[in-house]
């Protein structure tokens, strides 16, 4: 199931976010951009915005733009603009001109997001009223914002960064919808503030939204740091430019204020063969890349990349792998928004077939069900097929592909399940209880892997591998297959 | 998730969080075949209600689904981490008494859900309720011995270990089988070492466990005049911080007739690595191993003069937090001179533990009777 949503959102992302639709006639969407002029550069007719969040476009953040050649800078530092911004176009501002609505104050709202609430179909998210694709069914009016929550609980969401009560770990950015309601009536849920029938103020309340897709954008490699947040694509450009591009929890381009790292080539256990690099902040339109040129690389390649996202944070590592260098995806007609994964799950994996590089989802949204569905049903079918992906999963761990490991581990793990639920029996009595340790370490391997792959830090997976062979290993000696 | 289905707001006491509240409904797709009412529920009640219940000595219910839906990423974290349940005794393990394991079928049901969206299912049909109801889990003691006065855990701390000495008034020997605490405020009441005063251990108290009474022709001899002493280990959970929160548990003694062989439990300790031999012929009842922090794996063995390996008991991911007496279903009996060898592997990754201020060395206690 993971897989088939990562092809399918896959797809979407590429098609969605790959090149400048104008110049390849393709459809494109529009939206509204506000922001205030924080410097203005003439010559290099570029403004830097304080810009407001773009549903579907770009997150608040302050970067420099190029003005629309057709434009006249006829704005100064302090003005506040609107302008027009397009798909897969994140640097350039159409038709800018002075802002005369009032102007924002500190406690303005998020603009309105339009989402559907109709099962299947939460991942649809438009600037604009109009229909949900599927169901036809008005989209509902959001506010989204970014709130603060624990990393693991879902009980407490705030407005600002914190601690959480219930672990005293730093509360973690998360998108959330912002609404208000009333102390003493929960059933209010408005989009402005105002005054509950009692005559007291409406309070903000936020309610979490799904998590975005894992998938990449620039044809590299995805992963997501354990605050959930912080996401990030590594890429290797011809001939010899490591880049990495971040992004939040809704897959919009991150800003890297702040960030620090280092990438060091590495061999193919993950041991570093080069002094580390220091990497800089790239020159990409999204202005969410660091990158360093790394002379004398061949492929395949294997870097560790090390990142600290403030300065007095700690540092987190990833591992990519290159087999070869990263392709941006080529652009097609627009897709349909990305939708929810089907409550059924998918085929098992073809045997020792890794899955599409890189899959959506993660620990918080729509992960991991791997099928246990139309697996084999004698004893001697499901040994195979649990040696088939046990196999895979090493293949993936050599290649290097983290982020996809889970995918034969989990299918592995169903393998394992069934073999225990239907075939424990044939066993003597004396092995069963084995058979029924060796199952539990895999389940629990197997899920922990389902984790940790998704942080792409090679250190946290192999003892969760190693511990997953063992397992494997033991069922088939319980079996007499190995 | 549909925009009707709503759940409750929470308005947390703090300063900051009075403004705002907080809508647990996260939008998530659904990819779980197993939902919460018709498959989960069963098993969180089963192998989480005796403490995640209402008024229970967790800080959170997993009871409704309303109350455990916001949990379901600690709760896959738990549970793919061996943390909980907290039952770590290995299929492989001889087997021990009380012993409640989870299944790994089980395990997949919950984290798939957990995983998948956390479909809530038949929303019409609530699950039967689920009540926290303490009770002397087998039967009313012989003999019950309150403390003397509350105990009160101060605003500013959150975490004490307190020693009580509690007078049992006896005037003559009397043999205990079983030993039970009830709590007074089972929130704060971790967990509970019940010894008889300079001498042995009664029972390790967690809450959630089951009492054992020790197998027939064997118990501990209490003099007369005897005190009990009890190790109390209170912490108190997030919603109670900077609040003062009161304890005055009370035990429960079960008495018995004097073993056969008028021979008493008693128990020697081995500090691992080092090994030990058995003094004398011996049958050994219970181990009770104490952790100085969490290990994938904990194996205790008898080697016999003959140099056979006699498995005893066989942990995985046994914490430090959740020591216990294990009963053994069919006691050994081991030959002079047997060594107890015990062998543990760390976790390979302890980045992800509970940050817990060690309390004992690596010890393991064994019980038995001398035969």
């Amino acid at each position: 199931m993971k897989q088939a949503l990562a092809i399918f959102l896959m797809s979407w992302a590429i098609l969605g976010f790959s090149r400048e639709p104008a110049q390849q006639g393709v459809l494109r969407t529009e939206h509204t951009f506000r922001g205030k002029v924080e410097k203005v550069d003439a010559a290099a007719r570029t403004l830097t915005v304080n810009g407001e969040n773009v549903p579907g476009w770009m997150a608040p953040m302050t970067m420099t733009y190029r003005v629309d050649k057709t434009q006249k800078l006829a704005v100064k530092p302090g003005d506040r603009i609107i302008a027009k911004v397009y798909d897969g176009d994140f640097v350039t501002l159409h038709d800018v001109r002075l802002d005369t609505t009032k102007p924002a104050a500190p406690n303005d709202l998020p603009p309105l997001s339009y989402v559907c609430t109709t099962p299947g179909e939460e991942g649809v998210l438009e600037d604009k009223p109009g229909k949900c694709p599927q169901s036809g069914l008005s989209l509902v009016p959001i506010r989204l914002a970014t709130a603060y929550s624990c990393l693991k609980v879902q009980t407490v969401i705030q407005d600002k960064p914190g601690v959480c009560p219930v672990d005293r770990s730093a509360l973690v950015p998360i998108t959330a919808a912002l609404y208000f309601t009333c102390r003493n009536d929960s059933t209010v849920r408005e989009l402005e503030p105002g005054t509950c029938a009692d005559g007291s103020a409406r309070i903000k309340g936020f309610e979490r939204r799904s998590h975005g897709d894992h998938n990449p954008r620039h044809g590299g490699q995805f992963f997501m740091a354990d605050d959930n947040w912080h996401h990030l694509e590594g890429t290797l450009i011809r001939p010899n430019i490591f880049r990495v591009y971040f992004y939040d929890d809704f897959t919009r381009p991150l800003a890297i204020t702040g960030f620090s790292a280092t990438v060091a080539k590495t061999d193919a256990n993950g041991k570093p063969i080069a002094t580390p690099i220091a990497v800089k902040a790239g020159r990409t339109r999204d202005r969410n890349t660091l990158e360093a040129a790394i002379p004398g690389t061949t492929l395949p390649a294997n870097f560790t990349f090390r990142v600290k996202f403030k300065p007095d944070d700690k540092e987190r590592q990833f591992d990519f792998a290159f087999a070869d260098y990263s392709k941006e995806p080529v652009a097609g007609p627009r897709p349909q928004p990305p939708v929810a994964v089907p409550a059924t799950p998918a085929p098992a994996p073809a045997p020792n077939v890794p899955p599409t590089p890189i899959t959506g989802g993660d620990n918080s949204t729509a992960t991991t069900v791997a099928s246990d569905d139309g697996l084999p049903t004698t004893t001697t079918e499901l040994l195979g097929e649990l040696a088939k992906r046990a196999e895979s999963v090493t293949t993936v761990m050599q290649k290097g592909d983290l982020s996809a490991v889970w995918y034969p581990a989990i299918g592995a793990k169903d393998v394992a399940l069934a073999l225990e639920q239907n075939h424990v029996n044939e066993l003597p009595e004396a092995e069963r209880p084995k058979l029924a340790s060796a199952v539990r370490r895999l389940t629990l391997a197997a899920w922990r892997i389902d984790s940790a792959g998704d942080l792409g830090n090679r250190e946290l997976l192999l003892p969760l591998y190693r511990d997953f062979s063992a397992a494997v290993a033991d069922i088939q000696m319980i079996y007499g297959t190995r | 998730m549909e925009l009707g289905r709503r759940f409750g707001v929470i308005v947390l006491a703090s300063a900051v969080l009075l403004v705002v509240t907080v809508h647990t409904d996260a939008h998530k797709p659904v990819t779980s075949k197993y939902d919460y009412n018709r498959d989960v529920f069963p098993l969180l009640r089963d192998h989480c209600g005796s403490c995640h219940v209402e008024g229970g000595p967790a800080p959170m219910s997993l009871m409704t689904y309303k109350n455990a839906m916001p949990w379901a990423e600690a709760i896959r974290d738990e549970i793919t981490s061996g943390r909980m349940p907290p039952w770590p005794v290995d299929a492989t393990s001889p087997s021990v008494k009380a012993g409640h394991a989870i299944t790994s079928r089980e395990i997949n049901m919950i984290v798939v859900w957990a995983s998948g969206g956390t479909p809530q299912g038949n929303a019409d049909v609530d699950p039967p309720a689920v009540t926290f109801s303490p009770q002397w889990k087998v039967g009313p003691p012989d003999l019950k011995i309150s403390m003397d006065a509350e105990h009160t855990i101060p605003p500013e701390n959150m975490e004490e270990v307190r020693e009580f000495s509690l007078a049992t008034n006896l005037t003559d020997t009397k043999w205990v089988k079983a030993a039970d605490l009830m709590p007074g405020t089972a929130s704060i009441v971790r967990d509970v070492i019940i010894s008889i005063e300079n001498g042995p251990v009664l029972a390790l108290w967690q809450p959630g466990s089951e009492t054992t009474a020790a197998p027939a022709g064997a118990a501990f001899r209490m003099a007369p005049g005897s005190k009990i002493h009890l190790q109390i280990h209170y912490k108190k959970n997030f919603n109670q911080e900077q609040s003062a929160v009161s304890d005055r548990s009370t035990v429960g003694l079960y008495f018995t007739d004097p073993p056969p062989s008028g021979r008493e439990l008693r128990s020697f300790t081995i500090d691992p690595p080092k090994g030990s031999n058995v003094a004398g012929p011996a049958q050994i009842v219970a181990i009770r191993p104490m952790l100085d922090r969490a290990y994938a794996s904990l194996l205790i063995e008898a080697v016999t003069p003959a140099g056979m390996h006699v498995p005893l008991l066989a942990l995985h991911g046994p914490r430090p937090q959740w020591f216990r007496r294990y009963w053994l279903q069919e006691p050994v009996t081991l030959a002079s001179g047997s060594e107890i060898v015990v062998s543990v592997t760390p976790l390979s990754d302890y980045s992800d533990e509970p940050k817990l201020t060690p309390r004992f060395p690596l010890q393991v206690s064994l019980d038995y009777v001398a035969q």
